[in-house]
């Protein structure tokens, strides 16, 4: 197996870093992803929502002939699914706007009731005519009171998200107020993974292949945090336990939580292949490495030792063994001519303790060099 | 020359350990140290999740509860709760009368006993323990903010003027009213009716332990369409409270 080098900065400054990207990974996600109507809509597409919310107000609705005696017709012919998608998905956008950007107005919803009052007024004239009922002052109150409700109906379930509740609350006059922060945040964050993984790099400069390994752990680590709570989330049904039994908000909310783990699980997925891929690729070409170094030193019949292809110190310790030509001389010397193969096997042996393998390869190229010359 | 040959092999059998312990440790250190990695930014975040989670947990028990996907494809009387809570049963004291009794609690949903006002043709309609659209759909509902049924206070009830208390208008001074439940029977009569707006709440205030009364309620605009904001109230005062032996079910 290849020997990692510095290895004690390098694991320190890839735990942060795998913390650093975790964080990233995070932020660039709800910035991206999650302030972003798409997913809501995506969320809202699959689990039907706006049929699911049609069919709970209509019911709803249904409840209304006992204390009004108007039957659900007359409130659900006023509206549609189509209308209902429209308007709440359009309230969604408003109020996520809002919170995100500090320029958006306030969400306000908009939804054209006046279908829904002309039904309901129709229908009351009518049986008031047909019974001969007196217009009076309670006649008319009692057509407001009746549209108020109806209008109340339908715009507390407009909400679907239950962002524009959370855009009038504290948290989401907070999030309006200090919208730029979360791209603060996420540049930021990205600034920190870029400084660590220079700092690593520069660390391990003489070692390009052990950056790889170190790459692939913190892509392994950092998937594998996030990915074991989203899959254990996923096989338990977590989120399928949520408290709103109100069909179209649970749909909504199951639906959002589903997309998202769904992503999360997939790139997650992704990355620790990826890390997986690299560590392994780290030793395969370490071993690629070793073997070419190996043949080319065949061909050469310089050494005539088996030298091991696992190790990197296979190759400096015959050095100070094998070939007499470049065993080092007992005493220091003092002034070795610059042109002798010699000499560079004495700077190899000299140096073979604590050299790398690219140091040792680079010497060892240089020796070979000379050699050929002479 | 075997001394030196001796050392020699003795040299390289050293360096052959030391070589073969190196590559193990090697070994070990290349596959385990992603998973060093990942324990400890798992530590990190354990440890510094710890408050936050603590502090969220009562809220995120409540948003997302494992055991109501447990129940939710099971059978269910009651919509409000599992079939399987245990009976809310309570030793009490009649206030009244001093004497000692067994009360059956219901829970949100659940049937909670009859009403029969004979002489206005409503006879033994179910009353549910609460006041929602569906319940409402189904029986009269007893409104949970006021008190139990035999308790003394102020029981409310309330139903819908085209459905089960479409009759309620007709009720005058001196009507029998009659409530049955489980572990009670009471008999009431009509004092008077009133027309109240639904944010006055002077009718349906519990008054625990003090005014021991019945209100009944519905929304008032007798034979016209539309939702109102009035209500109309029938309120009976305690003519008789029979307490029955409750069987506790094993």
């Amino acid at each position: 197996m290849k020997k990692l080098y510095h290895f004690t900065p390098m694991v320190l400054f890839s735990i942060l870093l795998v913390i650093l990207v975790i964080l990233f990974e995070s932020a660039f996600y709800i910035t991206k992803v999650m302030f972003n109507s798409d997913i809501y809509a995506d969320a809202m597409n699959e689990k039907e929502v706006a049929q699911a919310m049609y069919d709970e107000i209509n019911t709803n609705f249904g409840y209304y002939i006992g204390p009004t005696g108007i039957p659900q017709e007359v409130f659900s012919s006023a509206y549609t699914k189509d209308e209902l998608y429209t308007s709440s998905f359009k309230l969604l956008t408003d109020s996520l706007s809002y919170m995100t950007d500090k320029n958006q107005p306030k969400p306000v919803i908009t939804y054209d009731f006046s279908k829904l009052e002309k039904s309901i007024t129709d229908y009351i004239e009518k049986d008031a005519d047909e019974r001969g009922i007196e217009k009076d002052k309670e006649y008319k109150a009692m057509i407001a009171a009746t549209v108020k409700m109806a209008k109340e109906q339908i715009s507390s379930r407009l909400d679907v998200m239950m962002l524009h509740k959370l855009s009038t609350t504290k948290i989401g006059q907070t999030m309006h107020n200090h919208s730029e922060l979360f791209s603060l945040a996420v540049w930021g964050l990205l600034a920190a993974v870029i400084i660590v993984v220079i700092i690593m790099v520069y660390i391990d400069r003489h070692h390009p292949r052990d950056l790889m390994y170190w790459a692939g752990t913190v892509l392994m680590a950092s998937s594998g945090v996030i990915l074991v709570p989203a899959v254990f989330l996923k096989a338990t049904d977590y989120f399928e336990s949520f408290f709103i039994k109100s069909e179209y908000i649970y749909r909504t909310v199951t639906g959002l939580f589903e997309i998202v783990l769904n992503d999360i699980i997939f790139f997650e997925i992704i990355m620790l292949t990826l890390g997986v891929l690299l560590i392994i690729s780290a030793q395969i070409v370490h071993t690629l490495y070793i073997r070419s170094l190996k043949k080319k030193h065949n061909k050469k019949k310089l050494f005539e030792h088996k030298a091991d292809p696992d190790s990197d110190e296979d190759y400096h310790t015959p050095l100070l063994t094998e070939p007499t030509s470049l065993r080092p001389a007992p005493e220091p010397q003092t002034a070795p001519s610059s042109d002798s193969s010699e000499d560079a096997a004495e700077r190899l042996t000299s140096s073979a303790a604590n050299a790398s393998t690219d140091e040792i390869s680079s010497i060892i190229d240089e020796v070979l060099k000379k050699a050929n010359k002479k | 020359m075997s001394d030196r040959a001796s050392a020699k092999s003795g040299h390289k059998s050293r360096h052959r350990k030391h070589s073969e312990s190196n590559k193990v440790l090697r070994t070990i250190t290349f596959v385990l140290t992603p998973f060093l990695v990942f324990i400890v930014v798992c530590g990190v975040f354990v440890l510094g999740l710890f408050k936050p989670y603590s502090m969220a947990k009562p809220y995120l028990e409540t948003v997302f509860n494992p055991d109501t996907v447990k129940n939710k494809d099971d059978y269910q009387v009651s919509i409000y709760h599992p079939d399987n809570m245990p009976l809310r049963v309570k030793e009490i004291e009649d206030e009244s009368t001093n004497e000692k009794h067994t009360i059956i609690y219901p829970y949100y949903g659940d049937y909670y006993g009859t009403l029969t006002i004979s002489s206005v043709g409503i006879k033994d309609t179910p009353i549910y323990c609460g006041t929602s659209n569906d319940l409402l759909a189904k029986g009269i509902g007893w409104s949970n903010s006021s008190v139990y049924i035999g308790r003394v206070g102020n029981v409310v009830l309330a139903g819908h003027r085209n459905t089960y208390f479409a009759m309620l208008f007709q009720c005058k001074q001196g009507d029998i009213v009659t409530v049955d439940t489980d572990y009670c029977t009471i008999t009431y009569i009509v004092r008077e009716t009133a027309i109240f707006n639904k944010n006055d709440l002077k009718y349906v205030n519990p008054t625990f332990g003090k005014e021991d009364k019945l209100t009944m309620y519905t929304c008032w605009g007798r034979n016209r369409l539309g939702a109102t904001d009035q209500r109309f109230a029938v309120i009976c005062d305690v003519v008789e409270r029979k307490w029955k032996d409750v069987k506790i079910p094993e």
